[in-house]
C-alpha cells in the first residue's frame, strides 16, 4: 500500500494514534502529530511511497507537537530529542525534513555516508559531493528530469560490505532561486508548496519520480564521481582530477570518514579506485545537463551485471510475535516502562536478546537520550547477544558499537599526542574521567563514548603547559574577555582547548572542584595517590581507583551535569563492581573521602548506585559514612531531583520535568562567601545586570 | 645527543596504509590517527624508511637522495629537516628516547 492508498482521514487517524510510518531507504521512519495540515503537506510529499502498516519497531520517530496558547508554534522531537523545541508552525514541513535528515543520515553507521547527491542509469551511479550551496540538488534535480533516477539529494550510503550504493530516495530540497530554476527547466517536475521564511530562505520540494520510488531498493554500483560548482556566468567545464585529490576531496565531505577509521579508508579508496574523477563548473543548467549526459554516455556503455543480492527489502511485512504487544504509542506514554527498560538492560544486560521489537523501539530511544546506547552496544556484543538481535535494532546497536571503538582510538591518539606536547617537561601529568578510564584499562567504560581528553597538572606548570600546548596546536577557544577572566579566576580548569587540525578539545584542570565551591580540594593529594598507567613512565599517570571514584563523584555531584546523569552513574557502578575486587578499595575510599573533604559527593554517589543498580555496600562502609548523611529535607528533594533528572519520563515530548530538575542540579550549591562578593563572579552569572545598556531608540 | 644524532622512527601507535595511483602522489592512511594524508614522493619515502628502522637525520637524507635517484640537491637536506618537523607535529613520526 502507498500512502497515497489512505484517506485523508486514515492518514490523521494514523499520525494521531499509532503513527504513519514508512520507509526512507532502508530506514522505517514513523511520524506523530495530531496536526492534520502537517500530515497533509507530509502524504503529498510522500506521494507513492510505501506505507507501512503499523509496525512494531520503526528506525526513526519524529513527532510534531503544537505549543503555546494559539497553536501558531510547533515543537518537533525526534528520538526523544528536542531538535525544535519551538518554531512557527508556518514552517514545519521543512523543519520537519531537516529532522529525518539530522536522523536518517546523522545517526551512526557502519556505512559510509558522503554529503552527495546520487542518481543511477544503466546500473551505475554518479556521486556529487559538495558543500552547501554549490549547485548540488539542483542539479541532481536536473538530472531526475533527463532520465537518470534519483537515489540521493542529500547522502551516499556506501555500503562497507561491497562499496554499492544504498538508494535513500526522498524529495529534494530546492531553496530560492533553485525553484524557478527547475520549475523552467523541467515544466513537468512536480513541486510541493514553497515555504518561505525558513533559515534558508524559501524552500520547496521536488518529488521524486514513480520510478524513484519503485526501485527504491535497487543499490547501484558507483561509477562517476563529481565535484559540480556553479559560478555565475561560468562556461561548462568538466575536469579530471587525481584519484588521490579526490579522495581527501570526498572524505572532506562525509559526515563519518574520520569515525569509522581504516574501515572508512578502505570503503572510500575502493570506491574512488572506481570511480572516474571529475569536477564540473557550471554556470548553465541546460548546457551542464548535456555535458553530463554525454560524458557519462560515452563510459557507461557496459551494463553492470544484476544482482539480485543486491536489492534492498523494498517493505518490511510486520512482525508478528507470539505474545501480543502493545503498541508503541502505549509504550511510549508509560514513563515506567522507559525506567524499567533502562535499568534493566543496565542490570541485566544479558536479557536483551528477550526484548520484543516494540521494547527495543522505546530502549533504543531511551539509550541515545541518555547516552548509553553505545555501553549497551559493546556490552551486548561481549555477552555475543548481537546476533540474537532483532534486524531492525541490530544495525543501530553495531554502528553505535563501531562509533564507540572508534571514539576509544581517537581518545588513545590525543593522549599520545598530549604527553609528546608536555614530554619535555619536568611534570606530572594525570589524566582524567573517560581518557583515564581507558588507560587504566577499565572494563566497565568499554562503549563510553569520549568527546574530549582532561588533564589535571600542577597549578605552577599551567602556564608553560598552555604555552607548549599552543606550540603543539592546540588553541584556546574565542571566549569573551568576561569568560576568560571567570575562567582564569574561578573555575578549575583553563579555557578549553581545540587542535586546529583535528577539532579535538582538551580540558586542562588544575585541580577537581572550581574555586567557587565551598568545598577544597587539596590537588597536591591527588598526585601523591596518582599511579603510572605505563611501566616506568612516572610522568603520565592516572589517579588511584579511589580518587578516580570520588572524582567521578565530585563531577556528577558538584559540578552538577546531569544531562548524562544516568551514564555517569553506571560509571560508578562500573567502577564499584571492578575496584571492589581490589583489596583495601572500601577502607581506601572511606579514608580518602574525609581526607580529600569529599564526603558528600561520596555519599550520593553511594547511595544512588545502591538504588538504581542495586550496587552491594559493605556494611563496614555504611556504618562509616552514616555521618556523611545529609539532614533529611535536603536528601529528600535531592533524591526526587536526581529521579527526575537521570530518567527521560517522555521520549515523545519534551519532558519539561527532566530540564527543570538538570536545571536545578547544576545551580544547587551556592559559592562561597568570598566569590559571592566578587564582582566578576556576579558580572558573570547575571550577565544582563552588568551587560551594555540597550541604546535608547 | 644533538639534534643531528637524534633517532626518528614511524609512530609506534598503530600502522601505515598506502595507497598509489600515480607516481606523482601517495596516499597515507595513519589507522592510529584516523588522518589521510596526500605525499610527494620524497614525504613517501622518509616516511617508508622509518617504518622500518629507526634513522638519525643524515642517514635519513641519505636514503631519500638515493631513492630519487642519486640526485644531488643542496636543498633536499632542508626539505628532509621540515618533512621531520612536519610529521613530528602529525604525530607520524617520533623520537627515540
Amino acid at each position: 500500500m502507498k500512502l497515497n492508498d489512505l484517506s485523508t482521514t486514515q492518514l490523521v487517524q494514523r499520525a494521531a494514534g499509532e503513527g504513519l510510518c514508512w520507509r526512507v531507504g532502508p530506514f522505517i521512519v514513523r511520524l506523530r502529530t495530531p496536526l492534520q495540515d502537517i500530515v497533509e503537506n507530509i502524504a503529498f510529499l510522500y506521494t507513492g511511497f510505501p506505507v507501512l502498516d503499523s509496525t512494531d519497531y520503526a528506525d526513526h520517530e519524529v513527532v510534531v507537537l503544537p505549543r503555546g496558547i494559539t497553536g501558531q508554534r510547533v515543537s518537533i522531537i525526534a528520538d526523544g530529542r528536542a531538535i525544535y523545541p519551538s518554531e512557527p508552525r508556518a514552517i514545519a514541513v521543512p523543519l520537519l525534513e531537516w529532522t529525518l535528515n539530522l536522523c536518517v543520515f546523522h545517526q551512526p553507521s557502519t556505512n559510509l555516508i558522503l554529503h552527495a547527491a546520487v542518481v543511477e542509469r544503466g546500473g551505475f551511479a554518479l556521486i556529487m559531493p559538495a558543500v552547501p550551496g554549490s549547485g548540488k540538488s539542483t542539479f541532481c534535480a536536473a538530472l531526475a528530469h533527463r532520465g537518470w533516477r534519483l537515489l540521493s539529494d542529500e547522502v551516499a550510503i556506501l555500503q562497507r560490505t561491497d562499496g554499492r550504493v544504498v538508494p535513500a530516495t526522498r524529495p529534494i530540497g530546492l531553496k530560492d532561486v533553485s525553484i524557478d530554476v527547475i520549475q523552467q527547466f523541467a515544466p513537468e517536475a512536480v513541486l510541493g508548496p514553497s515555504w518561505p521564511g525558513t533559515a534558508k530562505g524559501t524552500v520547496a520540494h521536488c518529488l521524486p519520480s514513480e520510478e524513484s520510488i519503485r526501485r527504491a531498493g535497487e543499490t547501484a554500483q558507483p561509477r562517476w564521481l563529481m565535484f559540480p560548482a556553479y559560478r555565475h556566468g561560468a562556461k561548462t567545464e568538466l575536469t579530471p582530477i587525481s584519484k588521490p585529490r579526490a579522495l581527501v576531496h570526498a572524505a572532506a565531505d562525509s559526515f563519518n570518514y574520520s569515525v569509522l577509521g581504516t574501515e572508512g579508508f578502505t570503503t572510500l579508496s575502493r570506491f574512488v579506485d572506481a570511480c572516474d574523477c571529475y569536477e564540473l563548473t557550471y554556470g548553465d543548467l541546460e548546457d551542464a545537463v548535456t555535458v553530463v549526459g554525454e560524458w557519462t554516455q560515452e563510459d557507461g556503455s557496459t551494463q553492470p551485471e544484476a544482482d539480485p543480492e543486491q536489492s534492498l527489502p523494498v517493505e518490511t511485512p510486520p512482525v508478528h510475535l507470539g505474545a501480543p504487544q502493545e503498541s508503541p504509542a502505549k509504550i511510549a506514554a508509560l514513563p515506567l516502562r522507559i525506567r524499567e527498560l533502562l535499568l534493566g538492560a543496565l542490570r541485566h544486560p544479558e536479557d536483551l536478546q528477550e526484548l520484543s521489537p516494540a521494547e527495543w523501539d522505546v530502549l533504543l530511544c531511551a539509550a541515545r537520550v541518555t547516552s548509553l546506547l553505545s555501553s549497551l552496544a559493546v556490552r551486548a556484543a561481549e555477552l555475543e547477544l548481537l546476533e540474537k538481535i532483532p534486524d531492525g535494532p541490530r544495525p543501530h546497536l553495531e554502528a553505535a558499537r563501531t562509533v564507540a571503538i572508534q571514539h576509544e582510538r581517537i581518545a588513545l591518539w590525543e593522549v599520545k599526542r598530549v604527553e609528546r606536547a608536555l614530554m619535555e617537561m619536568e611534570t606530572p601529568v594525570v589524566f582524567l574521567k573517560g581518557a583515564a578510564y581507558l588507560l587504566a584499562g577499565c572494563r566497565f567504560s568499554r562503549g563510553r563514548v569520549i568527546t574530549d581528553v582532561d588533564i589535571l597538572l600542577p597549578r605552577q606548570h599551567l602556564a608553560a603547559a598552555e604555552e607548549q600546548f599552543r606550540d603543539w596546536g592546540w588553541i584556546a577557544d574565542e571566549e569573551s574577555p568576561l569568560d576568560e577572566q571567570y575562567y582564569r579566576e574561578w573555575l578549575h580548569e583553563l579555557p578549553p582547548l581545540t587542535h586546529f587540525r583535528r577539532g579535538t578539545s582538551l580540558d586542562v584542570h588544575h585541580t577537581i572542584l572550581p574555586r567557587t565551591d565551598r568545598l577544597e580540594v587539596r590537588p597536591e593529594l591527588l598526585f601523591d595517590e596518582a599511579v603510572p598507567y605505563e611501566d616506568g613512565n612516572d610522568q603520565f599517570l592516572v589517579l588511584c581507583p579511589a580518587d578516580m571514584f570520588l572524582h567521578a563523584a565530585t563531577h556528577l555531584f558538584r559540578n552538577g551535569d546531569f544531562s548524562k546523569g544516568l551514564r555517569d552513574l553506571a560509571d560508578l557502578r562500573g567502577m564499584l563492581d571492578e575496584f571492589a575486587t581490589t583489596e583495601n578499595f572500601w577502607r581506601q575510599l572511606v579514608t580518602r573521602a574525609e581526607k580529600l573533604d569529599l564526603a558528600g559527593p561520596c555519599y550520593y554517589a553511594l547511595r544512588y548506585t545502591a538504588r538504581y543498580f542495586d550496587c552491594r555496600i559493605p556494611d563496614d562502609v555504611k556504618k562509616a559514612t552514616r555521618s556523611w548523611k545529609p539532614v533529611w529535607p535536603p536528601l529528600r528533594v535531592m533524591d526526587r531531583l536526581v529521579d527526575a533528572a537521570v530518567i527521560p519520563r517522555y521520549l515523545d515530548r519534551i519532558d519539561h520535568r527532566r530540564e527543570r530538575a538538570i536545571g536545578i542540579l547544576a545551580r544547587l550549591y551556592l559559592p562561597r562567601l568570598r566569590v559571592a562578593a566578587s564582582p566578576s563572579f556576579w558580572k558573570k552569572r547575571m550577565p544582563q545586570w552588568f551587560g551594555p545598556r540597550k541604546p535608547k531608540t | 645527543m644533538t639534534q643531528l644524532q637524534q633517532l626518528w622512527t614511524a609512530s609506534r601507535l598503530g600502522t601505515f596504509q598506502w595507497r598509489n595511483w600515480d607516481e606523482t602522489e601517495t596516499i597515507l592512511f595513519h589507522t592510529a590517527s584516523g588522518d589521510t594524508h596526500v605525499l610527494s614522493p620524497p614525504a613517501a619515502v622518509v616516511l617508508k624508511e622509518l617504518e622500518h628502522a629507526s634513522l638519525p637525520f643524515e642517514e635519513i637524507v641519505k636514503r631519500v637522495t638515493i631513492s630519487l635517484g642519486d640526485v644531488h640537491d643542496d636543498s633536499l637536506a632542508d626539505q628532509v629537516e621540515q618533512l621531520l618537523d612536519d610529521f613530528d607535529q602529525l604525530g607520524l613520526i617520533e623520537p627515540v628516547t
